[in-house]
């Protein structure tokens, strides 16, 4: 079984990106059963992606988000984790931040990440022991510190529907509309922790293999770790995430409170 | 009259500018605890001398070092942020951008604001529509608000506001209030909440924003006007931008919280 290089994977996400590029804009959405966005984009994307893939490591199983594609490996215990457009929702607003994500999970642990953000040109990347890259050089998390008036904290559209972060947090609060490129962000030290909504393994698992190589983590919101084996069912994550440096998501944890809104509940407005 | 084609090439030139310092630009603080960069000094300087040539008559009121010029003939100005979003730029993001307003007798009349990132151009000139790279773009026309609203919001909203859980739809914060001013007008998002921000982080976006039938309130009220701001003061209340009709419900999940001094 051969290990990917990142010079080749990249030239599959890049031929990606372009048809992905030609949908940009005039992409016309459909409900799917998850009630968020699919596009003629994801699904010819994700066609092209598996497509290459199959050719190249024929033995590997796939888990891909459009259509919940699942194909066991033939042999070993690979899989590739394909997200042909996250950030679906920015894609079709015209919205910069959106991106393919590719991973390489094998015995439940990612070991290498890939993310094309074609809109800007950024690849990020990292492999089994190596660097953090963003578009070929290396890149580094930022050091921990004391929640201060720059700090930044990457977050989802509805965080307002779920959690309240402390109004003495001093910092800041961005959502760019990608949970890939939010943790591509965190890894690579263009912020400092990213809160994540309850999302699944093809959102987590490129940034994870990031995270994994820059001392960075995953973790529940006030609890521990987020194990990639219970979400290779293709089952949404059971509880909100930060990552980041351990210290931070410690310490953005603790500004965090959980919202009811007595109000949605009699309107009858379900959870996500 | 001011040609589109023509202030497109300025902001192309200004944005291979500030491009060659993108992820390796230094930030220093300014007196208002914000940052600046090289990059933001030298596009303004670029901008400034460039508008000057272009324009002699019309005055400047641009970010940096608090550059004024008074118009030598008539009433207009012209507001330059060199860098809006400097934060991000410095951060490695890619939403930050250039905008560019002109204003006539304290309205707003013409906007041009560059990403360079995505080299996308928003403007509305003189006369005629509100363009997105050239193509002509409206508002979103949906006026009930639901799962797919889109409202975008600025990074400081949780120190002053709170937006009630009941809203349905979803928040983007890019960090660029010219860029998402832009977005809003040229239909990508519903509505824009804004802090308190300077008339060159509004001008352009407004110029568009009207053109297209929208608008721009305090919250609580009142319409906001250019003409107000001409000092550089930032804007006394927080605001939202959008259409009339859409900006009063969504007024009704924004609730101010206990405000806090940052430290």
């Amino acid at each position: 079984m051969s290990m990917p290089q990142a010079a080749e994977i990249e030239a599959i996400l890049q031929r990606a990106g372009r048809i992905a590029l030609e949908h940009f804009r005039t992409a016309r959405p459909r409900w799917k059963a998850s009630r968020s966005y699919v596009t003629e984009a994801d699904l010819d994307v994700q066609a092209y992606v598996c497509e290459q893939l199959a050719a190249r490591f024929p033995e590997d199983g796939t888990i891909a988000e459009e259509e919940e594609l699942r194909v066991r490996p033939r042999s070993g215990s690979r899989y590739w984790i394909i997200d042909p457009i996250d950030g679906t929702a920015a894609f079709v607003g015209g919205l910069p931040v959106w991106g393919i994500g590719l991973a390489l999970v094998e015995d439940a642990e990612p070991v290498a990440g890939y993310f094309l953000m074609p809109a800007t040109g950024d690849f990020f990347h990292a492999e089994a022991g190596s660097a953090v890259y963003r578009c070929g050089e290396p890149a580094r998390t930022r050091e921990p510190a004391s929640l201060h008036r720059e700090s930044v904290l990457l977050s989802f559209s509805r965080l307002h529907r779920h959690l309240r972060l402390s109004s003495s947090y001093p910092g800041k609060v961005r959502n760019l509309g990608s949970t890939i490129a939010h943790i591509c962000y965190v890894a690579s030290g263009s912020a400092d922790a990213a809160l994540i909504g309850r999302v699944h393994i093809w959102d987590l698992a490129p940034g994870l293999a990031m995270l994994g190589n820059c001392g960075g983590v995953l973790h529940y919101v006030g609890a521990g770790p987020v194990s990639v084996q219970e979400l290779l069912d293709g089952s949404p994550a059971r509880g909100f995430m930060l990552c980041g440096h351990p210290a931070m998501v410690r310490r953005y944890g603790a500004a965090l409170q959980p919202v009811r809104d007595i109000a949605a509940e009699q309107e009858g407005i379900p959870p996500e | 009259m001011v040609e589109a084609g023509r202030i497109y090439e300025l902001l192309e030139s200004a944005g291979k500018l500030a491009l060659s310092h993108f992820l390796d630009a230094t930030p220093q603080r300014k007196r208002d605890l914000t940052y600046v960069t090289e990059a933001d000094l030298e596009v303004q300087d670029f901008l400034v001398s460039a508008l000057g040539r272009l324009f002699p008559g019309d005055g400047v009121i641009a970010e940096e070092n608090s550059v004024r010029k008074d118009p030598a003939s008539g009433e207009r100005y012209w507001t330059i942020d060199p860098i809006d979003g400097t934060a991000p730029f410095v951060a490695g993001l890619s939403t930050w951008s250039i905008g560019l307003g002109l204003l006539e007798s304290g309205s707003p009349v013409c906007g041009f604001v560059y990403a360079p990132m995505t080299r996308e151009f928003f403007h509305v000139a003189e006369e005629g529509g509100v363009f997105r790279n050239g193509r002509p773009c409206r508002m979103r026309t949906e006026d009930a608000i639901g799962r797919d609203t889109v409202l975008f919001a600025h990074s400081r909203v949780h120190q002053v506001l709170r937006l009630r859980p009941g809203y349905p739809g979803k928040v983007f914060v890019l960090g660029s209030a010219c860029l998402q001013m832009s977005l809003v007008a040229t239909g990508a998002a519903d509505a824009l909440l804004v802090g308190h921000d300077k008339i060159w982080d509004l001008a352009p976006g407004l110029a568009m924003l009207r053109r297209n039938g929208g608008t721009l309130r305090y919250l609580g009220g009142g319409e906001v006007c250019m003409g107000d701001l001409l000092s550089a003061d930032p804007a006394p209340f927080p605001m939202l931008a959008g259409r009339a009709s859409i900006i009063e419900r969504m007024e009704s999940f924004v609730e101010y919280g206990t405000p806090r001094i940052a430290v």
